[in-house]
């Protein structure tokens, strides 16, 4: 059979990993802030919705560690199992996407506020675009934060420890003297109003070709990498 | 095509330090081959670069005569089981087994869980909970009902008791003798599978130093005994791997003897005692390294 | 391993001499059918390669034949040629050993004779 498909199956495998526990999480979450919503007498903006995001960071570091080697030992090819994980990461991020969707359309639409005036799908400037636009954001979202996690851990598989310490070295001096020329130069105004005049579509689009960098990079050295 | 593996002058070294030293051999089609040598010695190291999971620093390898790395058609056709294998934590044993059912072509379900009754498996229990024999079983297991036309088992039974060891030495024997392929045992325990081996490789300090078939190996060496001016005079010019002095006595491991020599032996008053192929590996083995410190003080 | 062969000696000619033993003690009649090396290499629990050199070893010397797409068959008049191939080896093993190992200890031929009749006797 097409490995491709045999590595998404083995990934499928793990249903726990891959689909039950962002959502535990993520809605746990929410009905917590429901029980507060329900106490509280304004409406009540949560940030809760953030989890799934840092859960996708997660799957994307946890994923490489826990299926890599076994991958191997299956006698498959790097290659194959790069593209057979990327593929399980869209689909994961593409379903996850359309829940959270629906979700905000019942707080929306259905039950306002799901009778408690909580505001947690449904977030001001997140979801100011269309349809398509709402459903794009939080895919791109997704798989970005997913392939971050996995650059990471392929720097660790290829390059080991050490090799992912001088990474977070350079990246620290990189973004220090970045956030220091940005206050000689007094960049930090135009900055935040750079952000501020685009939508948060037009901010999700700006992610992708970091994504695209990421999952070449990752690929790139897992290509490299032994057991 | 015969030649399963091709190797030629491998060598890997971790920066000043090389682990494998310019190893040349072949494994031919549907034999069983001993991978022999002391803990340490390199074998597994060999057996990563064959299955492409580490990158010789250099040297000449073909697998079914291409170069395994990310090659479908050669990965397909092996099988490469090892001790130190890592499965997903949740895993169960079922779904290893589905799992590799997925990837090796000639994977047998029916085979499979045949064997995991013998060995008395839990196939609903995960991974991270069974211990160190079972583990191994699991390993014996998708090794044998994968039949991949190359199957190599890497130390194969750390924690299997006497009886579970001697059902994975008949499975492995019966399912060859019906499906045959290319077989290679690696392991630092030589007594207990010499019998099944058709050909022997031993590694030492990660270098070759046996390639040679099993049986032409039996009865190769043997040991001398007697009053030592008497066997220094017999040994001379020969072969000596070993030489143990006992009192006034010597004994000392030579190998090929012919039948000249055993009858010269035998008017000399000489005890001669064959040695058993497991002993001549461990003189080997023994000696060259204990040289090796000898040489470097 | 309780293993059966000794390892310090080819194995396929261990193999040869048990089916040779077989033959001789009458286990194996001439004309019966001898197991497939795939039965003797799980039985032995040893390399199935090995097993056939052991019995092809026989079946060059005449022992066994193959009938095609049957088996291997002991030949009839094996029994005889084995127990003179034997008849040749007690001699060498044990006739000439035993000679030699009297004459280092002084026994006479007459003595040695004396020696074997009341070995006879005892048994």
């Amino acid at each position: 059979m097409n490995h491709t498909a045999g590595i998404l199956k083995m990934h499928y495998k793990d249903k726990w990993f891959w689909l039950f526990m962002p959502w535990i999480i993520l809605l746990s979450s929410f009905f917590v802030n429901l029980v507060i919503a329900f106490f509280l007498q304004e409406p009540m903006y949560t940030g809760g919705l953030v989890s799934i995001f840092i859960y996708m960071f997660v799957i994307g570091i946890i994923i490489l560690v826990q299926t890599f080697p076994f991958a191997l030992g299956l006698s498959l090819r790097r290659t194959d199992y790069f593209f057979g994980t990327s593929l399980m990461a869209v689909i994961t991020s593409a379903v996850f996407s359309l829940l959270l969707f629906l979700l905000s359309v019942v707080e929306t639409k259905i039950t306002p506020g799901w009778g408690v005036q909580l505001h947690y799908f449904q977030m001001p400037y997140l979801n100011d675009g269309t349809v398509l636009e709402q459903l794009w954001i939080y895919f791109v979202i997704m798989l970005h934060m997913f392939y971050w996690g996995f650059i990471i851990s392929s720097i660790f598989r290829r390059f080991g420890r050490n090799g992912l310490f001088i990474f977070a070295a350079v990246m620290f001096i990189l973004y220090s003297i970045a956030g220091l020329l940005m206050t000689y130069y007094h960049w930090w105004v135009d900055l935040f109003s750079w952000f501020a005049s685009h939508t948060a579509f037009e901010l999700a689009l700006w992610t992708m070709p970091l994504t695209i960098l990421y999952a070449l990079l990752s690929f790139w050295m897992l290509r490299k990498s032994t057991v | 095509m015969n030649e399963v593996v091709e190797i030629k002058g491998l060598t890997k070294s971790y920066g000043k330090v090389t682990v494998i030293q310019d190893v040349s051999f072949s494994l031919e089609q549907n034999k069983i081959y001993g991978l022999l040598g002391r803990n340490g010695a390199g074998k597994t190291t060999i057996m990563h670069m064959i299955t492409a999971q580490l990158f010789a620093t250099s040297g000449d390898l073909k697998v079914f005569g291409e170069h395994p790395y990310e090659n479908n058609r050669v990965l397909n056709q092996i099988c490469f089981i090892k001790e130190s294998q890592k499965y997903p934590d949740t895993y169960r044993i079922i779904d290893v087994l589905e799992i590799s059912a997925l990837f090796f072509p000639n994977f047998d379900r029916d085979y499979a869980h045949s064997l995991i009754k013998d060995f008395n498996l839990p196939l609903k229990r995960r991974i991270k909970k069974l211990s160190r024999g079972m583990l191994s079983a699991v390993g014996i297991v998708v090794g044998l009902a994968s039949r991949a036309p190359l199957t190599i088992f890497d130390e194969p039974y750390l924690g299997l008791d006497a009886v579970a060891r001697s059902l994975f030495y008949d499975r492995l024997i019966e399912d060859y003798s019906e499906y045959p392929r290319t077989v290679v045992l690696s392991t630092h325990l030589i007594d207990e599978v010499s019998q099944l081996l058709e050909h022997v490789i031993v590694i030492d300090n990660g270098k070759l130093i046996i390639n040679e078939d099993a049986e032409a190996l039996r009865g190769r060496a043997a040991k001398v005994i007697g009053a030592a001016a008497k066997v220094e005079d017999f040994i001379t010019g020969k072969d000596v791997i070993s030489r143990e002095p006992f009192g006034g006595l010597l004994s000392a491991t030579v190998i090929g003897l012919s039948t000249t020599d055993l009858s010269r032996a035998e008017m000399l008053g000489l005890e001669i005692s064959p040695i058993s192929l497991q002993q001549l590996i461990v003189h080997l083995t023994n000696s060259r390294s204990q040289g090796k410190e000898v040489a470097a003080q | 391993m309780g293993s059966l062969m000794d390892d310090t000696r080819p194995i396929f000619m261990q193999i040869a001499e048990r089916i040779e033993n077989d033959i001789i003690e009458v286990t194996l009649l001439e004309e019966s059918q001898v197991p497939s090396t795939n039965q003797f290499a799980i039985f032995y629990q040893i390399n199935p390669a090995t097993a056939a050199k052991g019995v092809n070893l026989l079946v060059d010397q005449g022992i066994l034949y193959k009938k095609r797409g049957i088996g291997m068959f002991v030949a009839s008049g094996a029994r005889a040629v084995l127990m003179e191939k034997r008849k040749e080896q007690f001699y060498e093993q044990y006739v000439v050993t035993m000679v030699r190992e009297a004459e280092k200890l002084g026994i006479t031929l007459d003595q040695l004779t004396k020696m074997i009749q009341r070995g006879d006797n005892r048994s």
